[in-house]
């Protein structure tokens, strides 16, 4: 049997709201797979979609961004903002044969650590039966 | 002179290729191709120059790793290629000369340049009928007919070939075929002038230097030329004589490596300080930058125009800006006392 | 001489003269065939240069944020008054500075195209109706008009003026409705992700660096585009099929809700890469997700610099 490929998922999550949701996930031992690597910004409309591109550059599998849900964003607006810059990259994305599931984007408040657990499960299952990514990656240096 | 059949000619190239690439006309540039086919190439020039076998648009000068904080040097990867350039025109081997002078024939060799010029033979075609774009005879009537740094330079005639050398691997190559008789001698002379006559009517380049300098300033002389030009770089990617190249670094997962890559200066980029002053702010200053330098500073320097009268730019810039204009307007403005 | 021609003329020469603008930006006969050249005229007596014909081919609000210091007359087709429309909103340039002056516009054509099936320089061209007349060694050969139309022009649904000043001549029919507009895109997305891919990374891999699709593009106009800066460095400046993807993959998403699909960008790029899929791309997202169509009035904000709180939302989680 080959190896069971575990992806590599790179995780923008807003301080405000998804970021205390994987805390909260974390203290009430709410179960997740461990594919994410979490970085940490100040709101969602801090994640130029230029991000995405790089992290799938450098060889993540999958991205995620996540948000604090409509109305509740910290500086009130930068989701929105966010919202509509993501759809277009992630369908530009999708034109130039990137699979939309390698770009994934969640609203996850505070307060729900369980949302959290079930969104990156989502997310790693669904990277998992995409496979390893091979389009755009610069892994090493072509000399 | 030698003659040479065109059958004995592929055959040559196509020996040769069993060594080493074949670089020949193949539709807008220069391409590695399997073997020779013909040795007819089209009229004129192709739109981008062989400058890229030599000079490629990306190169990786050394290689590193970064442990600890600490940079360890790799490998300097010096290139190494082994080809025959099959298709150049006369006005190439001029700037392909003016290239070996940039790079290895003054102060500095550039061994990465210097390896892959050295491993190139190459293989020039006279030019029968020049396109409407050629002004090479600007800047010395020969041209079109002219061997200048060919290894085997070759004259087609109606069903054979002469070829000549002006190397001495080149004369190897080429001494087991026998010496051009009268007939054909007599044919190369008119295959000359009938070239020669193809061109355009030559403009004055006598003085071009110090008319063009003197210009510098002339914003009357400059306008409804710079107007137009978008500042694309691309009248500098697709000269065969523009040879200036940025360095950069790249570093991923601790193996770095520093490349050149073309550059232009058409770029705001090129001339940016790292104050922040930029001598060259805007479009018009890089616009003028170019003819300076093509058609003024360069000669003054080393007594060569980087100009080579190709037509590259000429047919390649999306805003229609003419080399060829401002030399002939260049002439006017001093005849007419300006 | 061709009526437009000489309305034009006339136009220019009375704004010139009448010192209602400074300069009057359009297009002059060009140099080498199937070309025709950009050109500022600023004095009354220069304006018998301007020309009209379908070798306009460029975008010329391209060139208006180099004269913004002046009072600007520009001769413009649909596609090239809706970026001057996008120019003044982004407030690039002063709409109160701008004399436009619209030509309905039948269909450019493209030069790269004619140069594949005619060589760079024909002895001789000439058009007749719908019909081009060349001349190559001697031959002369006759084809429809529209087996040349640049591909944005083919799939163009405003050649017509959207904001001007005064538009010379009788608006044209439009060519294609909003659905062929996008057939193209349609076509394209029915290919695999992977088939996708393998067109992209072909594509990009021609890329040579030299930009001229920023420069051409009336609506990339940083002072310093990401793929200079230094710091941060967003992009390395190699040739890795990667650093190419994302460079082109970032300028694009930049005209999100500002490209109008004029073409410049593929036209001028000097190995032939095509952007019209992605642009009709942005160009349908926009429409679709958020009703909105790139520089269709001054007033409107940018699609991306303003938002609806019910904005589609069900890509997300
Ligand atoms: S410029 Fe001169 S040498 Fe070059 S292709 Fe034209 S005629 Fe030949
Ligand atoms: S002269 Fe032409 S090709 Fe050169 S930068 Fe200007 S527009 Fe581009
Ligand atoms: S991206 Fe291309 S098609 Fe779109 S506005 Fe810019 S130049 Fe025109
Ligand atoms: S590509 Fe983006 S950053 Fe560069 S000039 Fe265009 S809009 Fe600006
Ligand atoms: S603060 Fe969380 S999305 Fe803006």
């Amino acid at each position: 049997m080959p190896e069971e490929f575990n992806p590599k998922i790179l995780a923008f999550l807003c301080n405000w709201c998804s970021y205390a949701g994987a805390d909260l996930a974390g203290t009430s031992r709410i179960q997740y797979p461990p594919n994410i690597r979490v970085l940490r910004v100040p709101c969602s409309g801090r994640v130029n979609p230029q991000f995405l591109f790089k992290a799938i550059q450098v060889g993540a599998d999958g991205v995620l961004v996540s948000g604090c849900h409509p109305g509740d964003c910290h500086y009130l607006t930068g989701n929105y903002f966010a919202r509509r810059k993501f759809l277009i990259a992630k369908n530009l994305l999708e034109l130039i044969g990137i699979d939309p599931g390698r770009v994934q984007f969640s609203w996850v408040s505070a307060a729900e650590g369980g949302k959290f657990a079930e969104v990156v499960k989502k997310v790693t299952d669904k990277v998992r039966t995409l496979g390893p990514n091979t389009k755009m990656v610069k892994k090493k240096l072509e000399v | 002179m030698k003659i040479i059949k065109t059958d004995e000619l592929l055959n040559l190239i196509n020996n040769l290729g069993k060594e080493m690439d074949i670089w020949a006309p193949v539709g807008d540039s220069f391409e590695r191709v399997p073997s020779l086919k013909t040795v007819e190439i089209p009229q004129g020039t192709t739109h981008f120059s062989a400058k890229e076998i030599f000079f490629p648009k990306e190169q990786t000068l050394l290689t590193y790793k970064r442990e600890d904080g600490n940079f360890e040097l790799d490998s300097v990867p010096l290139p190494d290629a082994k080809g025959v350039i099959f298709g150049l025109r006369s006005c190439d081997l001029v700037a392909i000369a003016e290239m070996d002078e940039f790079f290895t024939g003054r102060t500095y060799t550039d061994v990465y340049y210097q390896k892959l010029r050295e491993g190139m033979l190459l293989f020039g075609v006279a030019c029968k009928q020049a396109a409407p774009t050629c002004f090479c005879n600007w800047f010395d009537p020969d041209v079109p007919v002219n061997p200048g740094v060919a290894d085997v330079y070759l004259y087609p005639l109606e069903n054979y070939l002469l070829a000549t050398s002006t190397t001495e691997r080149g004369e190897k190559m080429l001494s087991s075929f026998p010496d051009a008789d009268e007939e054909s001698l007599e044919k190369l002379e008119r295959f000359k002038l009938e070239s020669i006559a193809s061109l355009p009517e030559k403009q004055e380049t006598d003085g071009l230097a110090d008319r063009i300098y003197e210009l510098f300033d002339d914003k009357q002389f400059w306008q409804g030329t710079f107007d137009r030009c978008l500042g694309c770089g691309i009248c500098t990617f697709v000269c065969p004589t523009c040879h200036c190249f940025d360095i950069q670094e790249e570093i991923i997962n601790r193996v770095g490596r520093r490349y050149r890559l073309w550059d232009s200066c058409q770029f705001s980029l090129f001339t940016l300080e790292a104050s922040g002053l930029n001598p060259r702010p805007t479009r018009f200053e890089r616009m003028r930058q170019r003819f300076m330098d093509k058609l003024s500073y360069s000669y003054k320097e080393f007594g060569k125009y980087q100009c080579v009268g190709c037509g590259r730019c000429v047919v390649m810039c999306p805003a229609n800006i003419d080399i060829r204009e401002v030399i002939a307007k260049s002439c006017t403005v001093s005849r007419g006392g300006g | 001489m061709d009526s437009v021609t000489s309305q034009i003329r006339e136009r220019a020469k009375a704004l010139l003269s009448e010192g209602k603008v400074d300069v009057v930006i359009g297009f002059t006969e060009g140099t080498i065939p199937f070309t025709a050249r950009p050109v500022a005229v600023a004095h009354p007596e220069e304006v018998e240069c301007l020309v009209w014909n379908r070798f306009c081919r460029l975008n010329l609000a391209s060139y208006l944020r180099q004269f913004k210091d002046k009072k600007i007359g520009i001769i413009a087709k649909g596609c090239d008054t809706r970026s001057i429309a996008i120019l003044c909103t982004e407030q690039q340039v002063n709409r109160d500075n701008i004399y436009i002056i619209g030509i309905p516009c039948e269909g450019m054509l493209s030069r790269k195209t004619l140069r594949e099936r005619f060589g760079d320089t024909p002895e001789k061209v000439e058009i007749k109706d719908d019909i081009i007349e060349v001349t190559t060694s001697g031959k002369k050969e006759s084809v429809p008009i529209s087996n040349f139309l640049d591909t944005a022009c083919r799939f163009c649904i405003h050649p017509n003026p959207v904001v001007y000043d005064e538009m010379i001549d009788d608006e044209v029919p439009i060519r294609v409705s909003q659905e062929e507009h996008y057939s193209l895109l349609r076509e394209f997305e029915k290919k695999s992700p992977d088939e996708r891919w393998k067109y992209f990374r072909e594509e990009f891999s021609k890329c040579i660096r030299c930009y001229a699709c920023r420069e051409a593009c009336p609506t990339c106009y940083c002072e310093e585009c990401f793929v200079d800066s230094l710091n941060p460095k967003w992009i390395d400046k190699g040739f890795s099929e990667s650093d190419l993807s994302i460079w082109h993959l970032t300028r694009l998403y930049h005209q999100a809700g500002r490209c109008v699909e004029c073409g410049n960008c593929s036209a001028v790029c000097p190995v032939g890469i095509d952007f019209n899929v992605m642009t009709q791309k942005l160009s349908l997202d926009a429409l679709q997700m958020f009703q909105y169509e790139a520089g269709m009035s001054i007033d409107e904000k940018p699609l991306l610099q303003t938002f609806k709180q019910d904005d589609y939302n069900d890509f997300v989680m």
